[in-house]
């Protein structure tokens, strides 16, 4: 009775396994759903994909990027798929990626009619992207740690000797919004110059880790005085109520880097049409509205008269790089950034 | 009387074709699908990828060194724990010696951040009382951490290499001899093998990875070979890349496996449990306790920080109401991929202990998915089952399902081959005389191995559960595991929703581990209990 017993127990697994499997198989082609894959963190993405659910009828099947995977997440995810898509579309937390899959043939043009607001110069002149909203690469202090006065006002303090090396932190600046940031200052100050930056830094001996969230991390539970990360994980740090301070860097003269969140409609995708739809959601200014409400957007491309606490009053002089300038320099930086940060 | 190999091969011949098959399209096909790409298309550029010099090479040595000083001391160390543990059959100890092996769940950064917020906290300690601090960083940090987050691997192998040692010996020896030199000289040279088996996986497991040697300012050539990745996109360089990590991690492997095969895997009697478990001799007792103390700093330290984190029961309970999409995503993938793991596994394990002149090709076949960075095993997977033809398995729970089977697949043919080679060849070779078919041979077979089938099970299952690399590049659109929602939080820097979520991640599996412990004690004990009766029968 007992070998029965067992033997029924291991077949109800096997069956529950079975169902299980063919059970989850997904309606990929199905007029009334679109699959987007992102790299907007799902905590701030999923409930703005919620609500296009709901006000459009159209079911949303998402894939969402983890900050581990370093960038070969979703991007090559979506260059393997190429031939036979899954996806309608990328909705990309930066704009670098989504430049790398235009190149790749990953992406079709759609202009959308939600873009027409955007500036020309968060909008691909072929069409195959547009942009909005916006995360601004700033310095997070530790307020427990550093006295106002002693707060910097420029990435290149992270230079300044003052700065004890073991206390400052950037991410490894060859992943994600740090390689961006990098290939920006390459194209600002010249490819010589932004590589002697990060030798500099490379030779002080500043923290170089493994994410921007670790650097917020870091920087919040007072292991690190200072570092490099993005306005949505500083954002976050805040909101715990962490000791920590946001400096938007360089205002007096170069500016901050301000990284908008980018769309893409995949070629070939399964649902082109709720594709469009979701595409035309995203760069609305409603969703600009709730994405810079919820935190993790700081800067938006249109006005639309809110404010948020830990902004600086008078706005954010920006960078003044195009995007395209910045994503030129890209194959450089990682390729000399190597060289220098791994090793 | 039969030949050995003969009779293991008996029962159910046509389901271990079958079987091999399945392994052979879970394993080979997606990696030859992209070697043949590699080698159709070749470049002169990859040339230098498949030969690293320079500062390739120093990376490589980099992540030698670190492989060798977390394998030997992860092996040491673990070895201290495992006999420590031996003794732990029952009662509260029973359940910590499970709670240590869960702590692989736990994710390596929370690991991190534990040990990083004990040094600091020590640290501020000692420069209140001006004595010298502590940099918690660099390559002791990162070997710690490493070792730390990997000790309930090496332990749990060395606790299966405890469990296969033949009692007979040791209950010889003990009465001839004092326990300290049974350790000495029947228990350590008998688990030497199993000793080999635990470095060569630490160190495996240790090459590969990236992430904490990252998170210590330590580069590693597995962090190279995820630069490459992000820069190129391009498959086929990481596949050029990885080469010379396949090249050291399969010898490695080799070498860690050949005594496996010749020493601990001879065939004990069926069966029989060692009772009288040896003591720890009186001299080795601050061995013991230094044992205990690096148990209870594995566990304590990344625990306080998980209970630190989540704050309440109320916090734990909220971040679970919001998962429960994940969960049950979560547990459908572990569940399938230990159950279809089983089947292949079984049919692998038993091609490798029969002898032929490809077998220590089978060998290699086996471990080389251990050497595979995750992403690697996720593209080579979408290469292979992304067409049109097949869109109802690629869209579905069997893409993730497969990608775990491909990356722990040679650790359940590794269980399995140990059981295997226990069962008593009479029991087969009777089966192989009265069974009326292959079906019914499976009778004995099966049950004789049981113990083996519910350890690779709850390994999987373990495994599955918290692996992310390779399911975030298959899962299906609108799915997502309980780990790639705790990945996803960390960004975010939603701690203790990441600290709640750890804890459902590990409650859950501690409550699977332990539904199939008890299964196994029960069913030991049914049949401990029919063979006693039986034999005294027969007297």
């Amino acid at each position: 009775m007992k070998r029965r017993g067992i033997i029924v127990t291991i077949l109800s697994l096997l069956l529950f396994a079975c169902s299980a499997a063919g059970g989850c198989s997904q309606d990929k082609k199905n007029e009334s759903s679109v699959v987007v894959y992102t790299s907007v963190d799902q905590i701030y993405a999923e409930p703005i994909l919620n609500e296009f659910e709901e006000a459009s009828g159209i079911k949303v099947q998402a894939v969402y990027d983890v900050e581990a995977a370093k960038t070969t997440g979703l991007v090559n995810r979506l260059i393997a798929e190429k031939n036979n898509p899954q996806a309608d579309v990328f909705w990309n937390g930066e704009f670098a990626q989504t430049i790398l899959l235009k190149q790749e043939g990953v992406l079709t043009p759609y202009k959308s009619p939600s873009a027409q607001d955007i500036p020309e110069s968060l909008i691909d002149p072929e069409g195959y992207w547009a942009g909005a909203g916006g995360r601004c690469r700033i310095i997070l202090v530790n307020t427990e740690l550093m006295a106002p006065e002693d707060y910097p006002d420029s990435i290149f303090d992270f230079l300044n000797e003052k700065y004890p090396a073991d206390k400052v932190g950037i991410a490894y600046p060859l992943f994600g919004t740090t390689a961006t940031q990098a290939a920006a200052l390459y194209a600002y100050l010249g490819p010589e110059e932004g590589k002697s930056f990060f030798s500099a830094l490379k030779d002080r001996g500043v923290q170089v880790v493994d994410g921007n969230s670790v650097v917020r991390d870091m920087v919040a539970d007072g292991r690190l005085m200072m570092g490099l990360t993005d306005t949505d994980d500083a954002v976050a740090a805040l909101e715990n109520g962490k000791p920590v301070k946001m400096i938007f860097p360089d205002q007096d003269e170069m500016g901050t880097l301000i990284i908008p969140y980018t769309t893409g409609l995949v070629a070939g995708g399964p649902n082109p049409d709720a594709g469009q739809q979701l595409i035309d959601y995203l760069l609305s200014s409603e969703v600009e509205r709730k994405i810079y409400t919820a935190g993790f957007s700081q800067v938006t491309v249109r006005p639309l008269g809110i404010e948020v606490e830990y902004l600086p009053s008078s706005g954010v002089k920006s960078m003044g790089i195009n995007i395209t300038q910045a994503y030129e320099q890209l194959d450089l930086v990682t390729e000399e950034l190597r060289e220098i940060f791994i090793r | 009387m039969m030949n050995y190999h003969k009779g293991l091969m008996s029962p159910g011949r046509l389901g271990h074709q079958a079987g091999l098959i399945i392994f052979i399209i879970i394993i080979l096909l997606p990696l030859i699908y992209l070697l043949v790409k590699t080698g159709v298309s070749p470049s002169k550029e990859w040339l230098p990828l498949l030969l690293p010099q320079g500062r390739r090479l120093g990376l490589l040595i980099n992540s030698i060194t670190m492989g060798v000083i977390v394998s030997m001391l992860g092996t040491a160390v673990a070895f201290l724990i495992a006999a420590l543990c031996w003794r732990w059959q029952q009662g509260p100890r029973f359940y910590i010696k499970w709670l240590f092996l869960l702590m692989i769940l736990v994710p390596a950064y929370i690991h991190s951040l534990a040990w990083s917020t004990a040094f600091n906290q020590m640290d501020f300690w000692l420069l209140l009382h001006n004595l010298p601090g502590i940099s918690f960083s660099g390559w002791w940090a990162a070997s710690l951490v490493q070792l730390m987050y990997l000790l309930p691997v090496a332990a749990g192998i060395i606790m299966l290499g405890f469990q296969s040692l033949n009692p007979i010996l040791i209950e010889a020896a003990r009465v001839s001899v004092p326990d300290r030199d049974v350790w000495i000289r029947i228990i350590l040279p008998l688990t030497y093998p199993i000793l080999k088996v635990s470095t060569g996986i630490l160190f495996l497991l240790t090459i590969v990875d990236y992430s904490v040697p990252s998170l210590f300012q330590v580069s590693t050539y597995a962090m190279e070979i995820f630069a490459e990745f992000s820069a190129s996109n391009n498959p086929n360089r990481i596949m050029a890349l990885s080469m010379p990590l396949l090249l050291i991690t399969v010898p490695v492997m080799i070498f860690a496996v050949s005594g496996l095969r010749t020493t601990i895997l001879k065939p004990e009697k069926f069966n029989l449990v060692l009772k009288n478990i040896p003591a720890w001799p009186q001299e080795w007792q601050e061995l013991k306790i230094i044992a205990g103390f690096l148990l209870m700093l594995q566990v304590g330290v990344p625990l306080l920080v998980i209970v630190k984190y989540t704050g309440s029961i109320n916090s734990f309970l909220m971040a679970m109401s919001g998962s429960w999409k994940e969960i049950g995503f979560s547990l459908k993938v572990a569940l399938l991929a230990a159950l279809f793991a089983l089947p292949p596994s079984l049919s692998a394990a038993k091609q490798l202990l029969k002898k032929s002149k490809i077998s220590n090709l089978w060998w290699i076949i086996t471990t080389l998915p251990l050497a595979l960075p995750a992403p690697l095993v996720g593209i080579a997977l979408i290469a292979l089952w992304n067409h049109s033809s097949t869109n109802a398995i690629y869209g579905s729970m069997i893409m993730p399902v497969l990608a775990c089977l491909m990356r722990f697949i040679p650790l359940t043919v590794l269980i399995l081959a140990v059981y295997i080679k226990r069962i008593n060849p009479i029991c087969l070779e009777a089966a192989d005389v009265y069974q009326k078919n292959e079906l019914h041979g499976l009778r004995i077979f099966l049950p004789s191995i049981l113990p083996g089938l519910l350890a690779a099970l709850g390994l999987v299952f373990a495994l599955a559960a918290g692996e992310l690399g390779a399911t975030l590049l298959v899962a299906p659109a609108g799915k997502a595991t309980l780990t790639m929602k705790i990945y996803n939080y960390l960004h975010y820097g939603a701690t203790d929703t990441v600290a709640g979520l750890c804890a459902a991640l590990m409650l859950i599996t501690f409550l699977m581990v332990m539904m199939i412990v008890c299964f196994n004690k029960f069913w030991s004990r049914n049949l401990t209990g029919r063979e006693e009766k039986s034999d005294a029968q027969n007297y």
